[in-house]
């Protein structure tokens, strides 16, 4: 069911913290689910030094950062948040959104669209427009949902996360399993981890929010550069751009799509390629199980090259002929 | 008897600055690989003048005085039976020695003879006027040259006048026997030489030349130039190449007063005392004859800071590409192209680049996440299913192969540090990229075929612990290293691979008054065997204290953007951890390795270095030595820490990278 926009302040009755918890874990969720999808496009490119792929690996990076992001809002409010092996199936879509019900529908524009994993190709373009589709196009208003799968933008849904975060701000604590892996990349960035209780807590909350969405999802209001404080200063080509306007400079580049691999979703066991998704199925569960000890404040040390290692294992499935495979 | 080759080994050495009299030797184990056997330490330690392999330990780097002490070159003569069929490697050779049996009859003497000198002066542009978007080597195509240093001393830097003021020219010495006294390259030694006979003959019409020679008035801030080394010989007649001390003088401008440091690696008006010469030797047998022998180079160069720490793109890699592509070293591999069915071993071609990679945390200020990658890279062993490694797919390695494009892309591709003149990013050579992309098809051997031979193995351990890639200019030897033609081609049955195409130099002819060394050597321009004693220096920056300084950390060049990336970091470590900051086993803050007075600075663009370049002539030594846990005197350290000891300097703590250029953001 919809509520309405409430006034500032004002607590919704049936929307309590619960689903406030629920919405910060599908927040991670959500964030959990581009890093594949993102990748699996990313690596298909066949030119690494294409503008496409700087820029795809580009949000790539601020995606994983925002994976931290949100982690750390969850366990501010008492969340530990899990790592599900993501979905992608276009019988499901994305988790959480559902543009249709966006007025107007982005997915006139965005049209063919696939929530599968793939090659960057049309489906996929439109569906990464899709995902970082502003909504500043679109918005209408903070519309809180009793259902975490029923926003039409991931604007709209981090709009109903912070108002849901306002409501209860007494319920942040500081310092609670907090990651500040990236730090020096934004070295702009006035904190990426929730240090504080209370109101202060929440402010830095709101600022972990607000990078997210201003970096590329569901921008609210103004212009598309992201502001200052968090862009990223050591690697980006583009560090003003939003996700959405680098994706859209991707989609509608004068020279087209860069030539990609294609690949078996399901190739027979025992070839190549079916060797190389077994191995990114095991490495990528072995990821999710030590992001969820990261996040809970176990300090797993192999978090940086079970990150870093991802790319190649989802390089190798495309070199060999299939589609990367993560669960 | 007759059949005999004859070779010095290594066919490039190294001699590093200290200002010690004392000495230890060159390391003959390569870092990143294995060390001595019996030691509990990895390879790349120098070695305690006068034992066979002992290595050193903390204590061993400075003297009684706190003085840096100097590292020695050791050279040695192999035997070998070999024709004009010789394939690479040989895999045998027998070490001569005084009192070796060869074929019935014995060594009874070893004559060396080893000729010094400093060219830098007389040489061109290494960086002034080079654009950033070109490489050093580009400015001598078509004819051309870049810019001449000292162009007040005038044009032609063949010029007589010219050459007898800006060369540092100590001339040749020789020593002979086991144990031989040791014998300077300064001014009041004479010059001698081994005649055609294999006798020592001095040379006293030699025109030796330092600088105090021909300018009145120097400015010698850390000195006098009036050396540029000794020699002398061990007990087995094997030699020994010292050093200079590292220092740098300057002459006066037309208005009185000292040439300014004002670049990088181009400074008019200056000296420093590296050097570079030809090795020679006369093998003596109880039956009244001798025998010559193919010889070799000595380069005194920068001291090494991080000994243990290989550079992913090492000297021998640029070496042995251009030995593979150009020269035909071995046709398995590459004839006008690559030899896809060609499995190189793992441990031999393919480890080293993997072990380095996970070696530079060391000497960076890597963030923690990326050391942990690091790790993981140097942790690939030849059993690894290399698409289950981190390596897998080479989806982080840059590829050499796709020019500039790929050259200004940076992280996460590899190796993550500064590219040579003209490239924003360092890539491994196209050799060494092969044989990883053979790893990664799994066509590689577990098990060496075709292991090197003894004296083979110093050849490839000197270059290996050397400097090669990020050649703008670079040290050690420079971007010339890729040159064939500074090499003898006809290698086989004769000097063997890897040796300097040295111009023969007939002492018997040297004058008092004119120059005996020319210009010498330059790319592009002069054919093989043009390379004259200190035409390997001259490539280097002028002072070489300047241009250490310096590379600490740069914005890549072309620029790309403001964040700051290592330029040479297992040569000239930028952030260290200092053994004494470790406590309970655990690692402290990083420290810059250059610090404290005089390297203050609010932007990181100019932090860990010094801000007036001349106090890094004055306190170069002073600079600690990163080594092994398990080489540290006095305290239990890890064996996998790898630690700054013996630094005379002090301060505080460094932010992991990426950190920026703050006057450019």
């Amino acid at each position: 069911m919809n509520i309405q926009k409430p006034g500032p302040g004002t607590p919704t009755p049936d929307w309590d913290i619960t689903h406030l918890r629920e919405h910060l874990q599908a927040a991670v969720d959500l964030e959990f689910w581009t890093i594949p999808f993102y990748m699996t496009a990313l690596y298909s490119i066949k030119d690494r030094n294409s503008d496409a792929f700087k820029l795809i690996m580009s949000v790539a990076n601020e995606e994983m950062l925002h994976v931290q992001l949100a982690s750390n809002a969850a366990n501010a409010f008492g969340v530990t948040p899990t790592f599900d092996a993501p979905v992608y199936d276009d019988r499901i879509g994305i988790p959480h959104l559902q543009f249709a019900l966006d007025t107007p529908n982005p997915t006139d524009i965005f049209t063919p669209h696939s929530a599968e994993l793939g090659p960057l190709d049309l489906a996929r373009i439109n569906a990464m427009c899709l995902i970082e589709y502003p909504e500043w196009l679109t918005a209408q208003g903070i519309i809180l949902k009793q259902d975490r799968s029923a926003y039409g933008s991931i604007g709209a849904f981090y709009d109903a996360l912070r108002y849901g975060a306002r409501q209860y701000a007494d319920a942040v604590r500081g310092n609670v399993n907090q990651v500040d892996i990236f730090k020096n990349f934004f070295s702009n960035f006035p904190t990426q981890t929730v240090t504080d209780n209370g109101a202060r807590g929440l402010a830095q909350v709101m600022t972990l929010f607000e990078a997210i969405t201003e970096q590329g999802e569901g921008k609210s209001e103004g212009s598309s550069e992201i502001p200052p404080e968090f862009r990223n200063t050591a690697d980006d080509d583009q560090p003003d751009e939003d996700h959405y306007v680098k994706f859209l400079s991707i989609r509608d580049a004068a020279a087209g799509l860069p030539a990609t691999y294609s690949g078996d979703p399901d190739p027979k066991p025992g070839t190549p390629g079916h060797e190389a998704q077994q191995i990114l199925i095991g490495k990528f569960g072995d990821f999710r199980v030590t992001l969820a000890a990261l996040f809970a404040g176990a300090h797993p040390g192999h978090f940086g090259r079970e990150m870093s290692a991802l790319g190649g294992y989802v390089l190798n499935c495309w070199k060999l002929g299939a589609v990367p495979k993560f669960s | 008897m007759s059949d005999k080759i004859f070779r010095v080994h290594p066919s490039i050495g190294f001699a590093r600055f200290g200002t010690s009299p004392d000495y230890y030797l060159a390391p003959e184990t390569a870092a990143g690989m294995s060390g001595p056997e019996g030691q509990d330490v990895d390879g790349g330690l120098p070695i305690k003048a006068g034992t066979e392999d002992q290595t050193i330990t903390s204590s061993d780097l400075r003297d009684n005085t706190g003085a840096l002490v100097r590292q020695a070159a050791r050279f040695r003569i192999f035997a070998y039976d070999c024709g004009d069929q010789e394939t690479y490697p040989q895999g045998a050779g027998t070490e001569i020695r005084i009192g070796t049996k060869v074929g019935g009859r014995t060594v009874t003497d070893i004559t060396w003879c080893v000729h010094l000198a400093n060219k830098k002066a007389n040489g061109y542009f290494m960086e002034t006027g080079i654009a950033a978007d070109r490489s050093i080597l580009s400015y001598y195509n078509y004819g051309g040259t870049p810019g001449l240093r000292n162009a007040q001393e005038g044009p032609d830097p063949t010029n007589p006048a010219r050459l007898k003021k800006l060369i540092i020219d100590a001339g040749p010495r020789a020593v002979s026997g086991a144990k031989a006294a040791r014998v300077a390259f300064d001014r009041d030694t004479p010059c001698a030489y081994i005649d055609d006979s294999g006798q020592i003959t001095e040379a006293p019409d030699y025109p030796k030349c330092f600088p105090s020679d021909v300018f009145a008035n120097l400015y010698e801030p850390d000195g006098p130039i009036d050396t540029l080394g000794e020699i002398e010989t061990d007990a087995h007649g094997r030699l020994i190449v010292l050093p200079g001390r590292g220092r740098a003088v300057a002459w006066t401008q037309p208005d009185g007063s000292y040439f300014p440091l004002t670049s990088f690696v181009d400074n008019d008006g200056w000296f420093d005392d590296a050097s570079d010469g030809p090795v020679e030797a006369m093998i003596h047998f109880d039956d009244g004859t001798t025998a010559t022998v193919h010889g070799g180079w000595v380069t005194a160069t920068d001291p090494g800071y991080a000994p243990q720490t290989l550079n992913v793109v090492s000297l021998w890699d640029d070496v042995y590409d251009a030995w593979v592509r150009d020269l035909r070293l071995q046709p398995e591999i590459y004839t006008g192209g690559y030899n896809r069915d060609f499995e190189p071993d793992f441990d031999e071609h393919i480890s080293p680049t993997f072990k380095a990679a996970a070696l530079q945390r060391w000497n960076t200020n890597m963030p923690s996440f990326a050391i942990d990658a690091h790790d993981a890279t140097g942790e690939i062993t030849a059993d690894d299913a290399p698409g289950t490694t981190i390596m897998a797919g080479l989806a982080f390695i840059r590829n050499p192969n796709l020019g500039q494009a790929e050259s200004s892309n940076g992280a996460p591709l590899m190796p993550l540090s500064l590219g040579d003149s003209g490239k924003s990013f360092l890539s491994t050579s196209l050799t060494q990229y092969f044989f990883l992309e053979q790893w990664n098809a799994g066509k590689y051997t577990k098990a060496n075929p075709k292991p090197l031979g003894q004296g083979e193995r110093l050849d490839k351990v000197s270059l290996m612990n050397c400097l090669g890639g990020r050649f703008s200019p670079g040290i050690d030897m420079t971007f010339i290293a890729r040159q064939s033609n500074l090499y003898q081609a006809d290698w086989r049955g004769g000097p063997g691979p890897f040796r300097i195409a040295g111009r023969p130099l007939d002492y018997a002819t040297a004058t008092p008054n004119k120059p005996f060394l020319g210009e010498g050597y330059v790319p592009l321009h002069t054919g093989e065997g043009s390379v004259e004693p200190g035409d390997i220096c001259k490539f280097m920056a002028l002072p070489w204290h300047t241009d250490y300084n310096s590379c600490a950390t740069h914005t890549t060049a072309p620029y790309t953007n403001s964040t700051l990336y290592w330029s040479w970091p297992a040569q000239r470590p930028v952030a260290v951890y200092a053994a004494m900051d470790v406590k309970d086993g655990q690692l402290g803050e990083q420290r810059y390795s250059v610090r404290g007075k005089g390297t203050e600075n609010d932007n990181p663009a100019l932090q860990g270095r010094y801000q007036d370049s001349v106090d890094m002539i004055l306190n170069w030594s002073r600079i600690g030595i990163v080594i092994q846990g398990t080489a540290i005197d006095g305290g239990d350290y890890s064996r996998k820490h790898y630690l700054e000891v013996q630094s005379q300097l002090d301060a505080p703590e460094v932010e992991p990278w990426p950190i920026n250029d703050t006057s450019r953001t």
